[in-house]
């Protein structure tokens, strides 16, 4: 970061935190903070409050390790939805999108990441212990793994499968294959063969 | 006129996340070189690049010459390694090679000795049928990687005074760069890795050509892998990340943390 920018202090500060951020450059940084000086103060105050009160009452699920404002979180205290069923996901995020979807009604579980050796990511930095102190405590009959289709996804998968085989617990992966709306001919040759391994009869 | 459309075969070594969809690809050219590369999109379900370019793939990539970075406009898998990625002890075994290959290649300097050497390893761990076999092919990579890149420790002569070297027991201190005769180990006692003579003569065969992957009697890769991960860990400048987690799936209890494995005494 340049700190010979003729700016005063505080600005250079504001720069150097938006700098911090996954995703934005020395530029974009500068942007955005010569964006929020000329915001009325009163959108700039909503601003921060919204960023204190995130960081104030977002607390992770004692269960499901999602993020939430109350422990257990909704969808844990929920007497609506199938108890026995848990799918596994990376990140909150995916839990929006499987949600969003609107098809799956059971339980959920957030590892915080993947296992990704080469990164010094190991199972001891995600959320997998608390995983297996929900099956120890719950009546699981099945995990519904739903990892990204990714190196690191795989590797964790198959990571996860055998660290709970012995619990007896069915396992399942989602289907892998071709998205919708996608081309064949462009598609790899892993696609192409698990979307040949996984074909239904119509 | 600069030319900013070129193609290349690559191994693609890591797939970082970069913004809304797009990824930072780390690969090891065919001529030796590592490669940073965007690929815009690639994470969007609909992408036509995306699928080929997972760790782990062998491809060839047509790229833009950009000022930053260069930007990959097409991919086409040629090696896709399936059966490493669907083997959860061999696929750990092909992280700790990408690693080594992506801290040992350089951006802008080719070795290709090196590209060639990472695609028989790969290839090794894939058609490997036990557990020995792949750790053999671990260790016989390491070595590969250390003589490929410069790094091959001196084995016939003591760094220090140059007199030549003939005992029951060698001392080895990596960061002089090889074995060091006993007049001259005062200086770095504390530094020094004893090692056994079989050892040292396996690693000597091995420098003149004369060993192959299945010539090394299995029982001493134990010795060979420790010297092995203290020199290629020294010249990375930190602990190699990978060989935790391979010895964590070498563990008999898998619940227990991998954190309480003790790398001293593996």
């Amino acid at each position: 970061m340049d700190t010979n920018i003729p700016a005063p202090k505080p600005v250079i500060k504001l720069i150097e935190a938006f700098n911090r951020l996954p995703g934005i450059g020395p530029k974009s940084a500068q942007r955005l903070a010569y964006y929020i000086i000329r915001m009325p103060k009163e959108e700039a105050r909503l601003l921060a409050d919204s960023v204190l009160g995130v960081k104030q009452t977002i607390i992770f699920c004692s269960r499901c390790q999602n993020l939430t404002e109350i422990d257990p979180c909704v969808i844990c205290s929920s007497s609506t939805r199938d108890h026995y069923t848990i799918c596994l996901v990376e990140e909150p995020l995916d839990v929006l999108a499987l949600e969003r979807a609107g098809f799956y009604k059971g339980q959920y579980h957030v590892l915080h990441g993947l296992i990704s050796p080469i990164n010094g990511i190991g199972p001891d930095d995600l959320k997998i212990r608390d995983l297996l102190s929900r099956l120890e405590s719950d009546h699981i009959s099945e995990i519904i793994i739903a990892l990204n289709p990714t190196l690191e996804g795989d590797a964790t998968a198959m990571y996860i499968h055998r660290l709970l085989s012995p619990f007896g617990v069915v396992i399942t992966n989602l289907a892998r294959g071709l998205p919708v709306g996608g081309n064949l001919e462009y598609a790899d040759d892993v696609t192409l063969s698990r979307a040949f391994h996984g074909r239904r009869e119509l | 006129m600069l030319k900013r459309h070129h193609k290349t075969e690559a191994l693609i070594l890591k797939a970082s996340p970069y913004g809304e969809g797009h990824t930072i690809v780390t690969a090891l050219t065919s001529g030796g070189a590592q490669l940073k590369a965007m690929a815009y999109g690639s994470r969007k379900l609909t992408s036509r690049i995306g699928g080929h370019l997972s760790p782990l793939t062998r491809v060839e990539l047509a790229l833009y010459k950009s000022r930053d970075m260069d930007i990959i406009k097409q991919a086409q898998n040629l090696e896709s390694f399936s059966e490493l990625k669907n083997d959860l002890s061999r696929m750990t075994k092909a992280f700790f090679v990408m690693e080594l290959i992506e801290g040992f290649s350089n951006t802008g300097v080719g070795n290709r000795p090196l590209f060639d050497l990472s695609l028989m390893s790969l290839r090794g761990l894939q058609s490997s049928s036990n557990r020995d076999i792949e750790d053999l092919t671990i260790s016989c990579f390491q070595l590969n990687l250390l003589k490929v890149t410069g790094f091959m420790p001196e084995l016939y002569t003591c760094v220090e005074c140059r007199s030549s070297l003939n005992s029951d027991n060698y001392n080895f201190i990596i960061d002089i760069g090889g074995l060091c005769c006993s007049k001259c180990l005062n200086g770095h006692r504390g530094r020094a890795i004893n090692i056994s003579s079989k050892s040292v003569e396996i690693l000597r065969q091995f420098d003149q050509g004369g060993t192959l992957f299945s010539e090394l009697p299995l029982g001493s890769t134990v010795e060979l892998r420790r010297l092995l991960d203290s020199s290629t860990g020294f010249w990375l400048d930190r602990e190699i990340r990978s060989r935790r987690f391979m010895e964590h799936m070498n563990s008999r209890d898998i619940r227990e943390p991998m954190s309480a494995i003790d790398m001293e005494s593996v």
